[in-house]
């Protein structure tokens, strides 16, 4: 593959990759961590895009299946390190810096978090993202009213997320 | 507007803002260390060769040492057949 068409994908596409990832991660290293990984997994599929399905949809899938995965990681090697903090074998963890608006997405699993922020972020139709989770539409729809229960009940009871993930010390949102 | 439908509105206006620039320049360096840890069987291959490569003139010159003992052997035994008074009978009889 050119470097030139890598470029021009990067930078025909960077927003909207974005737009997802700083919504679905919460502090700015996961964010730049993350986008990175995707524009690598891209790179590395490009020259396998045979152009069978459209290539938004293509970049999505990457997208989220990359963020879902960096997310269930993330959660794997939480648990390792707690694990770790009870042996006492490594030093206590730093805060992590999240912005307040995202806080009631926390409360939700990677793939409702993502379901949610598809559908109802980018307006994409329940079909789009079940063909980009590769998801039968029965589960997209059954996550998302999940999802919205658990945000409904979230945006009420404003402020006891910050009880329930004490490791989360919040900032006033970016813009 | 109720309160869900309206965090799902500060949810579309908000959003943390980045630096494309320096986005692109990580991207790159995170390819290139990729790049570089692809391809270390390469260059373990290429340690290889390159040891071949500077062992095989040593077997080369051995095994020629080798031919040459023997060809001076070969030489001393044939002279020694032909002479009456032989090395090999010299020494045998002494």
């Amino acid at each position: 593959m050119l470097q030139t068409e890598f470029e021009q994908i990067y930078s025909e596409n960077k927003e909207k990759v974005w737009k997802i990832i700083a919504r679905f991660v919460f502090s700015r290293e996961d964010r730049e961590d993350l986008f990175q990984e995707v524009f690598l997994k891209v790179h590395a599929a490009l020259s396998r895009f045979r152009g069978e399905a459209k290539f938004e949809t293509w970049l999505y899938r990457i997208t989220v299946n990359t963020s879902i995965n960096y997310v269930n990681k993330q959660k794997r090697n939480r648990k390792l390190q707690k694990l770790l903090e009870n042996l006492r074998v490594v030093e206590e963890s730093r805060p992590v810096e999240v912005d307040e608006l995202l806080l009631p997405l926390a409360m939700l699993n990677a793939q409702q978090r993502m379901i949610l922020l598809l559908v109802e972020v980018e307006e994409k139709s329940l079909e789009e993202v079940a063909e980009m989770m590769g998801l039968p539409l029965g589960t997209i729809k059954s996550n998302l009213h999940r999802a919205k229960g658990i945000i409904k009940k979230e945006v009420i009871k404003d402020g006891s997320i910050c009880v329930l993930y004490p490791e989360i010390k919040t900032n006033p949102a970016e813009n | 507007m109720d309160q869900y439908a309206s965090y799902i509105q500060k949810l579309k206006q908000t959003l943390p803002k980045t630096d494309f620039g320096s986005l692109y320049q990580g991207l790159a360096e995170r390819h290139g260390r990729k790049t570089l840890s692809l391809s270390k069987p390469l260059i373990s291959v290429a340690a290889i060769i390159m040891l071949l490569f500077l062992t095989l003139p040593l077997a080369i010159q051995h095994r020629a040492s080798v031919v040459e003992e023997n060809n001076l052997q070969a030489y001393v035994f044939q002279n020694d057949t032909s002479g009456d008074h032989a090395v090999a009978d010299f020494i045998l009889n002494d």
